[in-house]
Order: structure tokens, then C-alpha cells, then sequence
């Protein structure tokens, strides 16, 4: 079987002092250190467990993005995928989700997939429109928010986390499948897999090699436009609960109205 | 040289018969040793021959001495003995032997004075004897239980070495009866009255059974003593002649980690001779299982059952170490220990790591090394474990799943935290403290470590460091942003890769500060003009001090691995040396409130550093130190070492309330210590066992600032 998980390098969520330029509106990506979505590692994870437990498979990283780019798929890489394909072009500088859809599907209907492996969202620009665009651009199926995956002949099912429990779904092959966040452990590297990463491959593909046209893609051809930006709403403070004989019932309530519990 | 007056023998037969037993006796223990040895020589490589003059030294204090064992006063004592009477008996041995060709051993062979000192150390043996048996039987310590071995076996070894005095003693009267007292010994002369009386005869055969008896029970001890505990008679004092010189605090560097095949061990073939001697050198005597910090808080970490466990692991897989080839395998003796079924093979001892030794016993080491510095006879745990959780952590990347994040915090952001690293001097924002980009020609560096810039607490205790070099006139500055993590947390949990990266980064950063006493910045105005070059360099006196004993330890004793030599001391020891050098004044006695100190593992038993801190609190607490139980170089871990402060603490009792609560038994108001980890696992304790009211967790160097500013 051949896989994909499409993966990112994002501004490190957890240290950058995520900056917006005031006149293009959107994140700086210079200037602050670039690491592989957290939330992709823990895609690339369960992409790998599946991998290995449907066996005879092939685990492929891809994304798109700067040059720069290429550390994040080595990271991909040492976790465990088997080889990574980086779409890198100066037209695509600007490009909004719905380009960033198109120049993957494109790559995927190339390389020809039976699975394919999202993160919900990514986590900077959090648009989590990209594993649908991918789907309809391929016109397959898309199973979102999945917490676990089975693959049984020619069908995946998967457990898809709802707001009180989960639904079990299943879909016919090739499909676009996203995982809910939390849902797997990411792994961490080992000495083999990071030494192995500087020898497995590392295709770059440019837009010509897709058959896309420049102006389809990149500033020139966003459908979408960030028309301003401002200050997150403070967060309120959070609900204090003192112990006065009955503070466990009251940490239940709490939890249960947002069912939790 | 005087022949016995008769022959133990009777005859040409009889010393025939003995000759044979006796090669065949040898032939034995030669091929059980000679495997033994095979074994370790294919084991990998690890020089162990420098400071030969030290190894002599350190062989005479500790196995000719004993010092070791004489720690422990009542069993040290009767070993002590036993030792030494082990090593006179030999010689009365030879002249038994000799006796059986008529002849006796030149100078003590026919010597009263070494009758007498061979007589004296049968009765001290006998009464050491009844002393391990009252211990074994009686007292029963639970160090001495041992979960791969049986208890038979030390009973086995006391029965034997009993069996060796008493026949010799008898012996020895039988003789002087038969003789009527012409091979005279003192224990012959004193039972001499209860023998005379009985037929010569009689006597003489009692002499000759004896004699037979005695050799028999020696040649079996021989045969024995290479699969029991008493293999540490023949394999301790080359265990303790090869201990380890590098300094204690220094885990041994993963080299070409680049170019490696392997990273750690996860098989007994991993590991190096000397390692693998340890096993062989263990007495099952379980000091370390005593003073363990998580055995004694109900972890299931039993340092003596690693060495043994991989003893036994070494046993097992002895067979296809030796090789097909060997003469061992040719003889069918090769698998010292094999299972006998595939089944057994399965359950027990496949692979090393994982099975006879588990996981959850390396996770719970907290490196505190109270087990090495206790153990007698030099074996090296620490390391050990250590090299287990390397392969863990980087072939397998199997480890407590709290880790990943301090992994990759270190990886990303040079701290263990989600924190950016540009915020490193945050802490120091109002305090006017130059960073050394500003102040390149600045004395002494502080290194702050990650707990002192980010940790809200130790951020007090960087404060208090700052503000204590203030007032000493200290021309000081901190890195800042330019500093990163040791990696320490990192090397101990077993990612020797990430220690590596960081090391080299502060390596190269220190370096271009000169900081380097060995190959120190070359002054490039000193540059001739005309053509010659003179390497002049940095003469100046540059210190690196540090509140935390962690950056300390790996930067003193582990950065010189990479090339990173640096004078770096903990600011306890700084402080004692502003006042030896009347630098900083203190208000003598200001503080009164009663105070104990608990020595950090990484001060103290990692650099032997016991004093300092004492003299200094001596000064400043007007009833000095009181002491907790343990202290010194048997403190007892925080629980944070070993990148434990990272992990969650399921199994048992909790290790830092533990130590709060001897703390507590001094009725000290204050616990004062040297080591941010110690701080945080201790204030935790205090709350945890709601002291808070109680007892206060103070840095040293608080204690200081807050007289200072009191002034």
C-alpha cells in the first residue's frame, strides 16, 4: 500500500512570539525557529503504527514549502517515514489553502495514493481546509478526526472523535484521512533513524514538474484574502474552586458540563 | 627445611592417588576460570591501565586493607580476618601438601611463631565464622537476600570454610598426638592432654583421615568457587586494582556517535570486560540495596540484582560468546548457566534488557551513586544503568513518555521548557547584571543553568547569587541568551546524542570567550608584525561558578571529554573561598534559626565536595549545621537526579518525602541546600507532608543575601 502524511514547518508554536506583518497581515516566518508541526508529529506517528501493522507498505512525507522546508521532513524522516517529496518554488510564496490543496493533490494524483494523512489543522494558520481541498481535488473520501484506524482489505475504518464519544466510520480506497490532535503519542527518534535520514531520499518537485501553471498558485492565484488583523480577546480569568466540603462535586459539574466527564 | 616426623600419605601409593586428585582438582577450576576469563577478553575494550602507581596503592588500602568492607564495623571486622586467614592458611596449606613428599616449607615449615600466627587466625576465622552465621541465620538483613540466588549458597561457603579449619585443626592435634608432639602447634599442645591416652595408632590413622579430609574439602572449595559468590575471592582484587580513575562524576563518553552500529547495551555483549568483571566481583553482601534511594522507597530498582542480573545474562549467553570454535564448546562446558529449554531461554534471559533486567528498575535510578560509593569492592553501577538506558532511549525510543517534551524542548529551545531561550537574562532584567557580550573580559561567568533563568524559585536563587558577587565586588557576568542547557538531564536519561549537540554548542561558545584553560584565546595584538607569531595567551584567572551542581558536574568532569577544559566550581565553594579571602564579609551568627544541609548527589558523593558548604553556613547560622542521619557522603537523593525531576513518580513512597521527613527528625527550621533540583523536589516535600509551617527550603546562597541586605 502506498502512503502519504502531509506535513509542515511551522514557527515553533510553543516559543515564537508569533508576529504578524502589519502589511502583508500574515505570520513571519523569518527570524524565529522553524520546526516540524508538533501536531504533524503526532500524524507521522500514526501513520508510521499503520504502516507497519498493514505491512508491505510505503510511508511517504510531503509537503510544501521554502527550502528551508527540508529540515522538517528530515525530522519526518528520522522519525521513521520511508522517503520525502518537497514542493518547492518561488511562485508558490502567498499561496492560501485552497492553492496549497491543489499543489498537493496534484503531487499525490503523480505519485498515486491509496492512504493519505492529515493533521486536522496546522499550527499556525489553523485553516484546516487543506485535507478537504485534497480530497476534492482527488475526488476521494475524507474521514476526519480520527483517534484509530483499521485497514481491512480495501476498506479504512477509522474511530472519529465527536463532541460525546466517537462514530465508527469506514470508506471505500484511496482516501484522506485526518487525525484528531492528542490521539497518538509522537515518536521520538532514534539514533538509527536520525543517522538513516541523511541516507533515505529527499525528492524535490518545482510547479513545472506538476503541470501547474505559476499563476494559479502563490499571491497570484489565493482566492483568499486576510482583510485585517487584531488582538485575541484576552482569555477571563479561569473559575477558582475552593474547598468548603464540597469542591469535588462541584470540579464534576464543571467537567461535565463540558462533557468531560 | 624439616620432613614431617610422618608421612600424611603413609607411601609412594597414597601420594600417587593425591597427586592425581589434585591435577584433576586443577584441571577443573583452570577450565571453570580459564572460561571465565575467555569470557572477558572478548568482551569489548576499556583502557583501565592508567595511574598504575595509584592502583597499587588503592590495591593495598582496599584489599589488603580491607577498607572496604571495615566500613561496616561487625561484618568488616570478621572479614577482615577471614581474609587475612584465608591468605595464612595457603601457606600452612603448601606445607601440608609438602608433607605428603616428605618434605616442609623453607623458613615456616618447622617455625614456631608461624604455627602460633596459623593457630590464632584458625580461631579468629572460627569465630568470624560464628558471626556470618549469626548474621545469615539470625539477623538475616534483608540486603542479603538475592532474588537470582538462593540462599544456600553462602551457607554452602561458610560450611566449607569451616570444614577447611576444622579438619585442619584436627589435623594438626592428630599429628601432635601421633608425633607425641615432635610437630608441635599450639592447638596440637593444647589438646594433647585429651589425646595422649588413645592408642598411637589410632591416632596416626585420625591423623591420616584428617589429613585426606582437609584436602578433599580444599580441592572441592577450589572446584566450587568459580560458580558460587566466592568468585569475588579470586576476581575482587582485580576489580578494585582496575577501578575507575576518571573523575567519579563522569559518565563514560559514547564515542564516533556518528558512526556507531550500536548505542548503548541492550545485550550482555555490550558491555566492556571491566563491566562485566563488576559481576564477577559482586559479594552478594547488597550495601547498595541498603542505602538506594528508590529500593528504599519501593521502587523496583534493586542495584545489586543489575549486577548480578547481568552476571547472570553473561552465563547464560556464555555458550555463543565462547563460539562454536572454542574449547569450551568442544568440551560441551561452554554454557555455564544454559537453560535447558527454549521455553526457560524465552522467559528468562532474552534479551538482557527488557528481561532479566527490567526496564522499570533502570527508569528509577536516580543516579544518586550512593550504591557505588558505598560497595567495597569498586563496582560501578551508575554507568551501567546508564549504558542500558542509552540503547533504550536511542535505539529503541523506549522511555517514560513525560521525557519527549524535555527531549525536544532541550533540542529546540536549549532549555527543558516550552520557554523561548531568548528570555535566558529575563530573571536578571532590574538587577544590572552585564551579559559577557558586553563584558567579555569579565572574571568570573555565571553560569545560571536553566532552573536559575526560567524556574520562578531558583530564579530567588540566581538573585541571591547575583547580589552576594555584587557585594563581594566580583567582576561578573552571565551568558544569557548565549547560554543552553548542559544537557545533563539528557546524558543521564540516555540521550547521549543531545548531550553531545548541547556540550559542544556551550563548548564552542565558552571557547570564544576564553574560558578554555587549555587552549586559551590567542590575544591576536600580540600578533608579531614581522612575520613571527607569538601565541600569546589569556594569563588571566577566569572562573566559571554555578548554583546548580548539575551544570557543574557535567561541565567540570564530562566537557573535557569534547575538549571543553574549564575551571568551574559551585558557588557554595566560591563563597567559602570570598570569605577565606575576606572578600565578603558576613555578619557572623546573624542568622538563628536552626538549620540542617543536605548534601546534593552531585556535590557531594559526584565531587566530593562536604565541607565548604558547612563552613560557610557555620558562619553565618549562629548554631551551625545540624546534622540529619544521613549526610555526607551517605545522603540520601532528592529523587530529582538522573533526570528523575522529569519523570513522574508512580511506585511507592516519595522519594523527597522521605528525605523532608529526616529533615524534620533534626527539628530544623530550616533545610538548607545547594541544588535547584534538591529545592524543588523539597519544597514539593514539605508541602506534600504539610510541614510548610514547619520548615523552610532554603539555597545557601539566600541565606547569605538575606544577611547581607539585612546588614
Amino acid at each position: 500500500m502506498k502512503m502519504f502524511v502531509c506535513i509542515k514547518q511551522v514557527p515553533d508554536p510553543n516559543t515564537a512570539i508569533s508576529k504578524l506583518d502589519p502589511a502583508t497581515k500574515r505570520l513571519v516566518r523569518s527570524g524565529v525557529s522553524l520546526v516540524l508541526d508538533p501536531g504533524d508529529e503526532s500524524t507521522i506517528s500514526a501513520a508510521i503504527k499503520l504502516r507497519d501493522k498493514v505491512g508491505n507498505s510505503e510511508l511517504v512525507a510531503l509537503s510544501m514549502g521554502p527550502a528551508s522546508a527540508q529540515e522538517a521532513t528530515r525530522r519526518a524522516l528520522a522519525m521513521g517515514v520511508d522517503r520525502a517529496i518537497l514542493i518547492t518554488d518561488p511562485a508558490l510564496a502567498g499561496s492560501d489553502a485552497f492553492s496549497t490543496a491543489q499543489v498537493l493533490a496534484a503531487a499525490l494524483k503523480k505519485e498515486g495514493a491509496d492512504l493519505i494523512f492529515c493533521s486536522t489543522e496546522s499550527t499556525d494558520g489553523y485553516t484546516g481546509m487543506v485535507p478537504g481541498g485534497i480530497a476534492e481535488f482527488l475526488g476521494i473520501p475524507q474521514l476526519t478526526f480520527a483517534r484509530e484506524i483499521t485497514i481491512e482489505g480495501q476498506k479504512a475504518i477509522i474511530k472519529r472523535v465527536i463532541p460525546k464519544g466517537y462514530q465508527t466510520i469506514e470508506s471505500t480506497l484511496p482516501a484522506v484521512i485526518t487525525i484528531a490532535s492528542g490521539s497518538y503519542e509522537a515518536i521520538y527518534p532514534t539514533m538509527k533513524g536520525i543517522m538513516g535520514a541523511k541516507k533515505k531520499t529527499l525528492t524535490q518537485m518545482s510547479l513545472a514538474d506538476l503541470g501547474i501553471a505559476a499563476t494559479q498558485v502563490g499571491e497570484a492565484g489565493a482566492h483568499e484574502r486576510v482583510l485585517s488583523i487584531g488582538k485575541a480577546e484576552a482569555r477571563a480569568a479561569g473559575q477558582i474552586i475552593k474547598d468548603d466540603g464540597n469542591a469535588a462535586q462541584q470540579i464534576a459539574e464543571f467537567l461535565q458540563r463540558y462533557q468531560l466527564l | 627445611m624439616t620432613p614431617p616426623t610422618i608421612s600424611p600419605t603413609g607411601g609412594w601409593l597414597g601420594t600417587t592417588l593425591f597427586v592425581l586428585l589434585f591435577l584433576a582438582a586443577l584441571i577443573l577450576f583452570g577450565t571453570r576460570v580459564g572460561r571465565l576469563i575467555t569470557l572477558l577478553v572478548k568482551a569489548r575494550p576499556e583502557d583501565r591501565t592508567d595511574h598504575l602507581n595509584g592502583r597499587v596503592g588503592t590495591f593495598f588500602k582496599v584489599v589488603l586493607g580491607q577498607s572496604g568492607v571495615l566500613r561496616d564495623p561487625i561484618p568488616g571486622i570478621a572479614h577482615f580476618f577471614t581474609f587475612w586467614g584465608f591468605i595464612i592458611i595457603q601457606f600452612g596449606l603448601l606445607n601440608l601438601i609438602l608433607g605428603a613428599f616428605n618434605g616442609s616449607l623453607p623458613w615456616l615449615g618447622d617455625n614456631h611463631g608461624f604455627a602460633i600466627v596459623l593457630d590464632v587466625f584458625v580461631v579468629l576465622v572460627a569465630l568470624a565464622l560464628i558471626v556470618f552465621a549469626i548474621r545469615r541465620g539470625i539477623v538475616r538483613p534483608r540486603q542479603l537476600n538475592s532474588s537470582l540466588h538462593g540462599p544456600w549458597d553462602g551457607f554452602i561457603i561458610l560450611g566449607l570454610i569451616l570444614l577447611v579449619i576444622l579438619t585442619l585443626a584436627l589435623v594438626e592435634s592428630f599429628e601432635y598426638a601421633a608425633s607425641a608432639g615432635a610437630a608441635w602447634t599450639p592447638i596440637g599442645a593444647l589438646l594433647y592432654p585429651l589425646l595422649r591416652h588413645i592408642n598411637p595408632m589410632t591416632n596416626l590413622v585420625a591423623y591420616r583421615t584428617f589429613w585426606w579430609l582437609h584436602m578433599a574439602t580444599v580441592l572441592g572449595f577450589l572446584i566450587y568457587l568459580p560458580r558460587s559468590k566466592h568468585l569475588h575471592l579470586l576476581a575482587t582484587p582485580f576489580n578494585v586494582f582496575f577501578r575507575s580513575y576518571k573523575p567519579k562524576g563522569a559518565l563514560p563518553l559514547l564515542e564516533n556517535i556518528e558512526e556507531r552500529d550500536d548505542y548503548g547495551v541492550s545485550k550482555v555483549e555490550q558491555f566492556t570486560w571491566k563491566q562485566l568483571l563488576d559481576g564477577y566481583a559482586c559479594t552478594e553482601c547488597g550495601r547498595c540495596n541498603t542505602v538506594c534511594p528508590a529500593l528504599n522507597t519501593g521502587k523496583p530498582l534493586y542495584p545489586k540484582e543489575i549486577i548480578l542480573g547481568a552476571k547472570e545474562a553473561l552465563f547464560v549467553r556464555s555458550g555463543e560468546i565462547l563460539g562454536e570454535n572454542s574449547i569450551y564448546n568442544k568440551l560441551g562446558i561452554a554454557g555455564i548457566k544454559a537453560d535447558k529449554t527454549p521455553e526457560e531461554k524465552e522467559a528468562h534471559h532474552e534479551p538482557m534488557v527488557g528481561g532479566i533486567i527490567s526496564t522499570e528498575a533502570l527508569w528509577a535510578c536516580t543516579t544518586c551513586m550512593a550504591c557505588m560509593e558505598i560497595c567495597p569492592v569498586a563496582i560501578e553501577h551508575v554507568p551501567k544503568i546508564v549504558d542500558m538506558r542509552r540503547s533504550l532511549v536511542m535505539e529503541e525510543s523506549a522511555f517514560p513518555q513525560e521525557v519527549t517534551s524535555l527531549f525536544n524542548n532541550i533540542e529546540r529551545n536549549g532549555n527543558p521548557w516550552e520557554i523561548s531561550n531568548d528570555k535566558r537574562a529575563e530573571w536578571a532584567a532590574d538587577l544590572e547584571i552585564p551579559l559577557l557580550a558586553e563584558n567579555p573580559e569579565a572574571d568570573v561567568l555565571y553560569w545560571v543553568g536553566c532552573m536559575g533563568s526560567f524556574d520562578r524559585r531558583n530564579q530567588q536563587v540566581a538573585t541571591s547569587v547575583a547580589k552576594i558577587l555584587k557585594a563581594a565586588n566580583v567582576n561578573f557576568a552571565i551568558l544569557g541568551p548565549e547560554e543552553s542547557c548542559t544537557g545533563d538531564p539528557a546524558r543521564r536519561i540516555g540521550n547521549e546524542y543531545l548531550w553531545q549537540t548541547q556540550a559542544t554548542m556551550n563548548i564552542e561558545t565558552l571557547n570564544g570567550y576564553g574560558f578554555n584553560t587549555k587552549t586559551p584565546a590567542v590575544n591576536a595584538e600580540d600578533q608579531g608584525s614581522h612575520g613571527q607569531t607569538t601565541t600569546a595567551t589569556l594569563t588571566k584567572h577566569r572562573t566559571i561558578i554555578t548554583a546548580c551542581p548539575h551544570c557543574f558536574n557535567t561541565i567540570k568532569n564530562e566537557y573535557p571529554q569534547l575538549g571543553g577544559d574549564y575551571e568551574v566550581v559551585h558557588h557554595t565553594v566560591y563563597i567559602d573561598e570570598l570569605l577565606a579571602n575576606s572578600k565578603l564579609k558576613l555578619p557572623a551568627g546573624f542568622d538563628q534559626r536552626k538549620l540542617t544541609y543536605h548534601d546534593p548527589c552531585y556535590v557531594g558523593r559526584y565531587n566530593d565536595t562536604y565541607e565548604e558548604p558547612r563552613r560557610v553556613l557555620t558562619v553565618i547560622n549562629s548554631n551551625g549545621v545540624t546534622e540529619m542521619p544521613r549526610n555526607r557522603n551517605k545522603s540520601f537523593c532528592c529523587g530529582g537526579g538522573g533526570g528523575r525531576v522529569w519523570m513522574e513518580e508512580k511506585v511507592g513512597k516519595r522519594i523527597n518525602q522521605t528525605r523532608v521527613n529526616e529533615a524534620l527528625s533534626t527539628e530544623a527550621e530550616v533545610l538548607a541546600a545547594g541544588c535547584p533540583f534538591c529545592i524543588t523536589m523539597f519544597e514539593d516535600g514539605v508541602k506534600g507532608v504539610e510541614a510548610e509551617e514547619k520548615m523552610k527550603v532554603e539555597d545557601i546562597s539566600e541565606i547569605i543575601a538575606h544577611a547581607l541586605e539585612s546588614k
